[in-house]
Formats: C-alpha cells, sequence, structure tokens
C-alpha cells in the first residue's frame, strides 16, 4: 500500500516538473530534425535503414545521461529538503522510498527516450526505407538497461549531496564530460575503458549498423595511431549491470544512514 | 503512550547537543519541552523520529527503540518537525489523503470535511506549492490528524505563523491532549502555559527540572512578592532590604512597584512587610509570573 501511494505520488511529482514538461517537446524537436530534413531532401538520404538509424541514434547515449541525470539527480537529495521531515517520519521503509522513487525515475525517462527517439524512429524508418534494422529489439533492451544503469548511477551522486542542484550537475558532469574525456584518453593510449558506462553505451548505436564492429580497430595518420574500442554486447550488458548493483547498493547503504541534521 | 528516553546523548563534532537526557512520559496529555534556542530540543525530537541517531542512549515509543526498529515504532507517531511542508505538487485533499495510505488507512469525505472545517484549510482542490506559511502548516497539521496516531511529536508548531493561525493550532492541541499523548517543543511560554499539562526544561543539552506546569510556576513564583505603594519609593529603601538580607534581589517595575525574590519562609515575608509598611505600602501580593519567571530562573541559574 505505502509503495504504491510512493510511487504514483513521485510518478506526478516527475510528470509535473518543468524538466519534464520542457525536456520531452525539446528531444522531441531534436529527434525529429534529422529524419525531417531527410524527408524533404534537405540533406542526402542514407544509403540504407542501417545508416538511417545508426546517424540517427547518434546522440543518443548523450540524450539519455542528461534525462537520467534530471530525474534521478535529486530522487534522494529531496529528502533533504522540507519534504523529508514528512517523507521520514512515516513508518516506511527507506528502501521502498528509495525504490518508489527509482521506479518513477525509471518509468518518466523511459517515457521521455522512448516518445523522442524511438517512436518517431520507427515511424520514420517504416516511411522512408518501409522497414526497421532487425535488431531494434536488441537495441531497445540495451538502451533501457542503459537508461536504468544511469538512474542508478545518478541516485547514488544523489545520496551523497545534500543539494538537489549540485547532485543534478555532478551527475551531469560526470556523464557529459568526465567520462567520455576519461574513455577518449584511455582509447587514446590503448588502454580499454570497460569499467565506464559511457563506454558501454557505445554499443547502443552500434547495433544499428549491418556488421557489429571488431572490438579492436585503428585510426591511424602518418603521426597517429589511435585504437577503437566497441565493447561487445555481452560488456556491454555486463558493464551496464555492474553500475546498476553497485550504484544502487551503495546509494542505499549511504540513504539508510543518513541523517537529517539540517537543512 | 509512552515516550522514554535513556540517557540519550547527542555529539555533532566538538558539540554536545544532548548530554544524558532522561525523562519518561506516558499517557494522554500535552508535555512541553522547554528551552532556548540551541537547548536540543529538536535534537531530541529528530532522534524520537529516526531523522537522527543517538550517539548514546535511546528513544523508546511505547517501548520499541525507534532507531533500531523505526517503522515499527513511527507507527505510533506523528511529526512535525522543524518547518515541514506539504508535498508542493500535490493538492490539499491529495496531500491528506495521501498521508492516509501511506499508513494503509483511508479518510472518509465527512472526517475529510471536518478536519477541513476545524483547521480552517483552504478549498481542498488548492495546490499546496500556492498556499501561505500557515495554510501549509494546517495542511500539513490535518495530515497528521488523518493519520490518526496515539502520540504527536510537535517541534514549534505555531512558530511564524500570525497569532489567528496560532490559535487555531492551540486549540487543536488543546482538544487532542484530551485523547492523545502531545511532546511539543516551544520557547514561547504562553503557549506552553496554555495548552501543556507537564513541562521538561532543557537547557545545554540536559533536563534541568521537570514537573506540572502548576507545581514549576508556585515552585519559582512563591517566593516572589510584588509590592505597591501609594508614592514613589526611594530605590535605596528597596536595596536596604538585601542588605539586612530579608530579599535576595529585585527588579524595579516602576516608581511605585518592585517584585522582591525572598527565601520563601512565611516570617521573612512578614518582616518585609512590616518595613515596608512605613512607607506607604498600599498592596503587596505573590507574584505570579508564573513560567515564565520559573525558565528565565533556570536558565540564569544554568549560566
Amino acid at each position: 500500500m505505502s509503495f504504491s501511494a510512493l510511487l504514483i505520488s513521485n510518478l506526478k511529482f516527475y510528470f509535473q516538473t518543468k524538466r519534464f514538461i520542457i525536456i520531452l517537446p525539446l528531444y522531441l524537436v531534436i529527434s525529429i530534425i534529422f529524419p525531417i530534413l531527410v524527408l524533404n531532401g534537405n540533406i542526402p538520404k542514407p544509403v540504407d535503414v542501417y545508416s538511417f538509424t545508426y546517424q540517427g541514434l547518434g546522440n543518443f547515449a548523450a540524450a539519455s545521461a542528461l534525462v537520467c541525470a534530471l530525474f534521478a539527480g535529486d530522487a534522494i537529495s529531496r529528502d533533504f529538503s522540507r519534504e523529508g521531515f514528512f517523507t521520514l517520519t512515516q513508518p516506511v521503509e527507506r528502501y521502498k522510498i528509495m525504490f518508489s522513487r527509482f521506479l518513477a525515475a525509471i518509468i518518466v525517462a523511459l517515457v521521455t527516450i522512448m516518445l523522442s527517439y524511438f517512436v518517431p524512429y520507427v515511424i520514420f524508418s517504416q516511411l522512408l526505407y518501409s522497414t526497421v534494422v532487425p535488431t531494434l529489439w536488441q537495441i531497445a533492451g540495451i538502451a533501457v538497461l542503459y537508461n536504468i544503469s544511469l538512474i542508478a548511477f545518478a541516485m547514488l551522486f544523489s545520496s551523497v549531496f545534500r543539494s538537489s542542484t549540485v547532485s543534478i550537475i555532478l551527475t551531469v558532469l560526470a556523464l557529459w564530460l568526465i567520462m567520455p574525456a576519461i574513455v577518449g584518453i584511455l582509447q587514446f593510449l590503448g588502454i580499454e575503458p570497460w569499467f565506464l558506462i559511457s563506454y558501454a553505451g557505445d554499443s547502443i548505436n552500434s547495433l544499428a549498423l549491418q556488421n557489429y564492429p571488431p572490438h579492436i580497430s585503428t585510426l591511424s595518420s602518418p603521426t597517429v595511431k589511435i585504437t577503437v574500442f566497441t565493447p561487445y554486447v555481452w560488456e556491454s550488458v555486463a558493464i551496464m549491470v555492474g553500475y546498476l548493483i553497485f550504484s544502487l547498493l551503495i546509494a542505499y547503504i549511504i540513504y539508510s544512514r543518513r541523517e537529517l541534521k539540517v537543512i | 503512550m509512552e515516550l522514554v528516553a535513556q540517557g540519550l546523548t547527542k555529539i555533532f563534532g566538538n558539540f554536545k547537543a544532548l548530554d544524558n537526557v532522561d525523562f519518561n512520559i506516558e499517557g494522554k496529555g500535552c508535555y512541553g519541552y522547554l528551552g532556548p534556542n540551541g537547548a536540543g530540543k529538536t535534537t531530541t525530537m529528530k532522534i524520537f523520529t529516526n531523522l537522527l541517531r543517538p550517539t548514546k542512549g535511546k528513544a523508546l515509543i511505547n517501548g520499541i527503540d525507534v532507531n533500531k526498529e523505526p517503522v515499527k515504532a513511527l507507527r505510533y507517531v506523528n511529526a512535525l518537525i522543524e518547518d515541514p511542508e506539504p508535498y508542493s505538487y500535490m493538492q490539499v485533499e491529495e496531500f491528506i489523503k495521501f498521508a492516509c495510505k501511506l499508513r494503509g488507512t483511508q479518510i472518509d469525505s465527512k472526517t475529510l470535511l471536518d478536519l477541513s472545517e476545524k483547521l480552517k484549510l483552504p478549498p481542498l482542490n488548492s495546490k499546496c506549492a500556492k498556499l501561505s506559511k500557515g495554510q501549509k502548516r494546517r495542511v500539513y497539521l490535518a495530515g497528521l490528524l488523518a493519520q490518526n496516531s496515539d502520540i504527536y511529536i510537535l517541534d514549534e508548531p505555531t512558530a511564524g505563523l500570525d497569532p489567528e493561525e496560532s490559535i487555531i493550532i492551540r486549540n487543536i492541541l488543546a482538544e487532542m491532549k484530551k485523547e492523545k499523548l502531545i511532546f511539543l517543543s516551544s520557547h514561547l511560554l504562553y503557549e506552553v502555559t496554555q495548552v501543556c499539562d507537564y513541562v521538561l526544561f532543557l537547557n545545554k543539552g540536559r533536563i534541568i527540572e521537570k514537573g506540572y506546569v502548576s507545581e514549576i510556576s508556585s515552585k519559582f513564583t512563591s517566593k516572589s512578592l510584588r509590592v505597591e505603594f501609594s508614592k514613589p519609593v526611594d530605590e535605596q529603601v528597596i536595596r536596604s532590604l538585601i542588605d539586612s538580607q530579608l530579599i535576595t534581589q529585585y527588579k524595579k517595575e516602576n516608581d511605585f512597584s518592585y517584585i522582591l525574590q525572598y527565601d520563601g519562609k512565611d516570617e521573612t515575608r512578614r518582616s518585609i512587610i512590616q518595613i515596608l509598611t512605613k512607607y506607604e505600602l498600599r498592596s503587596f501580593f505573590d507574584s505570579t509570573l508564573g513560567l515564565e519567571e520559573a525558565y528565565l530562573k533556570l536558565i540564569r541559574e544554568e549560566q
């Protein structure tokens, strides 16, 4: 009873936030610009549905990171506002409070991502190529897992920082700036960044290609030679599951021990 | 209905917010928890609602250690700590119903309307975010009342409210205490005198006095005598009473009246009056400053 009440209240909270109201149409516009330009002939039509999907999902990982940070970045730190004086003094286990928010954030993030990316993609794919890539369900599955893991990761940040704004900003920075920068540096040094979730996200649009890229490839110019790693699909899943379990566990340990000293 | 503090101690870094606090309050009624800012009132209440964990000691609610079995213990408790607000994204009615759902109960429309009337709630479809501070407080309290627990832990429930709103809340408390145990912190002595039956004084994290409001008031004020003269009296006359060790101190109200502190003995009282009759003493009676006087004396003694 209390869990469903909490879940419903959290869903209401998220669906009423300015974040959701702004980001859904914004993402929708961003994701349909490319297919509309293709449809209107403003830019050349990709040779096949594989290239179209690959290009269409080009910014998917970054978009997911922002959505997850925005929706889960304050999931726990919210309790360190006045809201916590009510929520935390109720006879409800903290794991129920945390998981209701986790689930609500997943639902809102997935609704945003699915409505703004996958639904338009399927529609435009059908319009332009009368088909979709055969790996669509695999892509969707990994994308869902990626989003769930990112939400767990954002919740970890949210459990550490008292301020919702700080935790959201730091999650965005970590996923948008720090991790991609580390991935770039490690690839340059020839080290596989297997421990970074943003690396695992690379498999999402790689799956859209007709032939999944080799695990290791080399880009070379006369002066520089760069090793490019593409995660195996199983490897991506393992990294995402690892992030999911580790982040949730640590977030819960911190949350369950956290005291509400001062607001 | 019982709240027990056993050696409650809470240390924040180098600061001891609570120092071995012991008390046992049980049964219906209103129990005031008094003390100046920083005395440890909110810390105690946060420990009793599992928002803080004690460094040492136990907080028991109906015999259950709230920090070990919070869910079990908090079933008996409703709490208003610091400056809480109903969820801003909910409507008034929605918040009250949500509060009930969290406890696995429901509220019927008649009870909801009764609550709304009693607490003078804003329209039930108003968004909580748009309410005034006082309205938010009343909506929050309505949520707690709808949950209908046995014990209410209220941390300065009228703080920051206007006089009319404070009266509404005080009236509700006066009614609630007939059925419930209310543990109320405040530094508004007027409020405590009006609502509470029993008080615990806290200063610098320690309980320095406890007892029934009437007992404590008389304990501290029976030693005060208010004297009034028909014409202004030279303060030197009053000072001479200190020199002759009949009074310990005095407070000048104006040129005609003074409040004299003495040892409380009838003999001393007689001697004081005997001396002062020479100076056109018009009236004298035991000072009735009540709890406020007791509070100030206790705090000063501590300092």
